[in-house]
């Protein structure tokens, strides 16, 4: 288990991450969420042991005598590896210095790469490589070391429908095996779908955290969800919305707190071909906005 | 430093393979040598074939003399070098002798022709009329036989022997001898100042070269971010002190592949114009002073976050360890100056005064203590400034920061 207690960073003029505090256990997903700026990667910063912080303590297993460096594998947000360099070296020299052994890199290296499809390419240089490619070669690396801790930063920016799905397969088997990851990330979509618990950041202070089926309970209200052909920004005035996210194809309105939800409908039929009309528990999304919102009151 | 030693040999491995690595390493000394050493080559190219020149006299005759004087330059084959031909017009008139000195020289029966002419006892005009350009060694050798053919002349004008002279005023060269420890040595002046430096002067070079790679990477490291990853690896010290490693080991496999060239390439010719009267020191002084550099240059070079900004980073610090070559001339001049024992105090510069000093005079073992200790501290100095510098730079992207900013970095705990 992961134990973050009031981690406080301070920068000049700015409080960066304000008593933060938090539990992961093992096979967990934990979503580290928030707009940008609001401290998530002065918070891994402080978990990878880069930057000091001022106060807090973080527990492993309920111990502070651990080496992060070496049970821990890490995928920046921004990408990029030794473009000159063979992929082999450079796994082999990512692994070496989480202080594997050489023979044992090597191994995690060839599983990897044929589990991806490419052990073809294990003696190529990075920059012969498609950028797709190139990304997938930085998640082995982050998990080349076969870390117990793996944290992710927008692992899924700048990948393809496909190898999206694979670098799921390899997150899904990573945490079968009891392992915990953290996951930072915009797309709340994608945290709704993987992860088990979230904190959600802003400003440096956490204004959500908790199970995610928790926190849809405890925001105690439901969405509303329409879909329609001609949904336009003209949802925006009706009275009983307080905020509208509208899709492609569908809206999810944010309703003030007393509706009739017959009349809404009824008003909604009088302007917009409605196909569906649906209550339910809301998005993260939403949740992510309206916290940020309120907390920014 | 399991983990410094790993990045060390990282980046050891992937810099070696780079080519103006290579290129600096294998092709650059050859360059170097070969400047160096062309012109005592040249000088002693022999001469393949006999030139005539022409010689018009006007109020003097000592064209016998000025051949005479010029027999000293032999072909490769034993044959004089220079034959001289007296040209001469039935009036002497000045236009009559360039036409006939251009004909000949059109029908290549000479090369050019000597215009000599007494205007008085001391006064003359000397010109060498040619079509191409000549060669400057001739004109060196015509200029010296007519300067003594004329000085004799004139020293016969007021009753004195030129032999007599010659042999009056022969002057004296100074034999310099070193009294050490050792003994009695022998000592050349000119080869140990051109040991030296050549020494400091590689020290720089490699210096300049490796810090470039280094900042380079580093820039690299920082663009790509991969500098998260290896962070979430091995901490900042570990990460500098690798680099620190790496980099002097760069530098010292550039100077021993140099040392090697020069001794395979040239071995006899390159000790006949270099020694060093004290290699043992001087390498202890280069290793220290290499790595007190490359320590500081790391601390520096971090705060570059494009490759323009690495640029102009690395022309101030092409500066720093320019300083100390503008600086040795005041050893050259006098080894024993005030300055330069002053300087040798000085970091930046201990490394290059002292290798100068310890090798031109005699250094007490309690300087030559000191300035190493100096350089020690300096080492452990420049690893804490850098490592303050290098801990937030490595991290902050975007721009360069100022001078303020860097202070409240090394102020930070």
């Amino acid at each position: 288990m992961l134990r973050v207690i009031n981690l406080h960073k301070e920068f000049t003029n700015v409080v960066a991450v304000d008593n933060l505090s938090f539990e992961i256990n093992e096979g967990e997903i934990f979503g580290l969420l928030g707009p940008n700026g609001a401290g998530k990667t002065t918070t891994i910063r402080c978990l990878l042991n880069i930057i000091q912080p001022d106060r807090g303590e973080i527990l492993f297993n309920g111990s502070k005598e651990y080496d992060i460096k070496n049970i821990v594998g890490y995928l920046p947000e921004e990408r990029g590896l030794y473009t000159k360099s063979r992929i082999i070296d450079v796994l082999l020299y990512l692994g070496e210095l989480k202080g594997r052994s050489r023979s044992f890199v090597k191994e995690q290296a060839t599983y990897y790469l044929k589990k991806l499809g490419m052990e073809d390419t294990v003696n190529r240089k990075v920059n012969e490589l498609s950028k797709g490619n190139q990304q997938k070669i930085q998640i082995i690396s982050a998990l080349i070391s076969d870390p117990q801790i793996l944290i992710l930063d927008e692992p899924f920016s700048g990948l393809d429908p496909i190898n999206q799905e694979l670098v799921r397969d390899l997150i899904l088997e990573f945490i079968n095996e009891g392992k915990i990851i953290i996951l930072s990330t915009h797309q709340m979509e994608l945290a709704e779908k993987l992860c088990n618990k979230i904190s959600l950041i802003n400003k440096g202070k956490q204004i959500l955290y908790g199970p995610l089926n928790e926190i849809k309970q405890k925001f105690g209200r439901l969405n509303l969800y329409i879909k329609g052909k001609n949904l336009d920004e003209g949802l925006k005035n009706f009275s009983e919305f307080e905020t509208v996210d509208l899709y492609e194809n569908y809206a999810e309105i944010f309703l003030k707190d007393h509706f009739n939800s017959k009349e809404v409908l009824q008003k909604l039929l009088m302007k917009y071909e409605i196909t569906s009309f649906e209550l339910k528990e809301p998005s993260l999304h939403s949740i992510f906005v309206m916290s940020v919102k309120q907390s920014g009151k | 430093m399991r983990k410094a030693i790993q990045v060390a040999k990282w980046e050891y491995l992937e810099r070696i393979k780079n080519k103006s690595y290579i290129f600096m390493t294998f092709i650059f000394p050859l360059f170097i040598f070969g400047l160096a050493l062309l012109p005592a080559l040249l000088e002693n190219e022999e001469d393949v074939s006999t030139k005539v020149i022409g010689i018009f006299e006007k109020n003097i005759s000592v064209y016998t003399e000025i051949e005479k004087s010029l027999l000293e330059y032999k072909t490769r084959d034993g044959q004089p070098t220079y034959i001289l031909r007296k040209i001469s017009t039935d009036d002497n008139d000045i236009n009559k002798v360039t036409e006939l000195g251009s004909k000949l020289i059109k029908e290549k029966a000479i090369e050019g022709y000597i215009y000599l002419e007494k205007v008085s006892t001391d006064s003359f005009i000397v010109e060498y009329y040619t079509e191409k350009f000549a060669a400057l060694k001739d004109i060196a050798r015509f200029e010296k036989a007519i300067n003594h053919v004329l000085t004799n002349e004139r020293l016969k004008l007021v009753n004195l022997d030129p032999e007599k002279i010659k042999e009056l005023t022969k002057s004296i060269s100074l034999k310099l001898v070193k009294l050490s420890e050792k003994g009695k040595e022998k000592f050349e002046t000119e080869k140990v100042f051109l040991g030296t430096f050549f020494f400091i002067m590689f020290l720089m070079i490699s210096l300049i070269m490796s810090a470039g790679l280094l900042v380079r990477s580093v820039v690299e490291e920082k663009s790509n971010r991969i500098i998260e990853i290896l962070l979430s690896s091995c901490s900042t010290n570990e990460l500098m002190a690798g680099k620190i490693f790496g980099l002097s080991a760069l530098g010292l496999t550039q100077i021993f592949v140099w040392i090697v060239i020069a001794i395979s390439a040239g071995g006899p010719v390159i000790l006949n114009y270099i020694q060093l009267q004290d290699f043992g020191f001087s390498l202890i002084y280069f290793v220290l002073g290499y790595i007190f550099y490359a320590s500081l240059f790391i601390g520096i070079g971090s705060i570059a976050t494009n490759e323009q900004e690495s640029q102009s980073i690395m022309s101030i610090l092409s500066m720093l360890v320019m300083l100390p070559i503008f600086l040795s001339s005041i050893i050259f001049q006098n080894p024993e100056s005030k300055l330069g024992m002053y300087l040798s105090y000085f970091p930046l510069t201990t490394a290059s005064m002292m290798t100068m000093r310890i090798n031109l005079i005699e250094v007490s073992l309690v300087e030559k203590s000191v300035t190493l200790l100096i350089l020690i501290l300096s080492i452990f100095g420049s690893i804490w400034f850098s490592g303050k510098i290098f801990r937030v730079a490595i991290l902050s992207y975007g721009k360069i920061p100022n001078i303020s900013e860097i202070i409240n970095w090394l102020k930070s705990k």
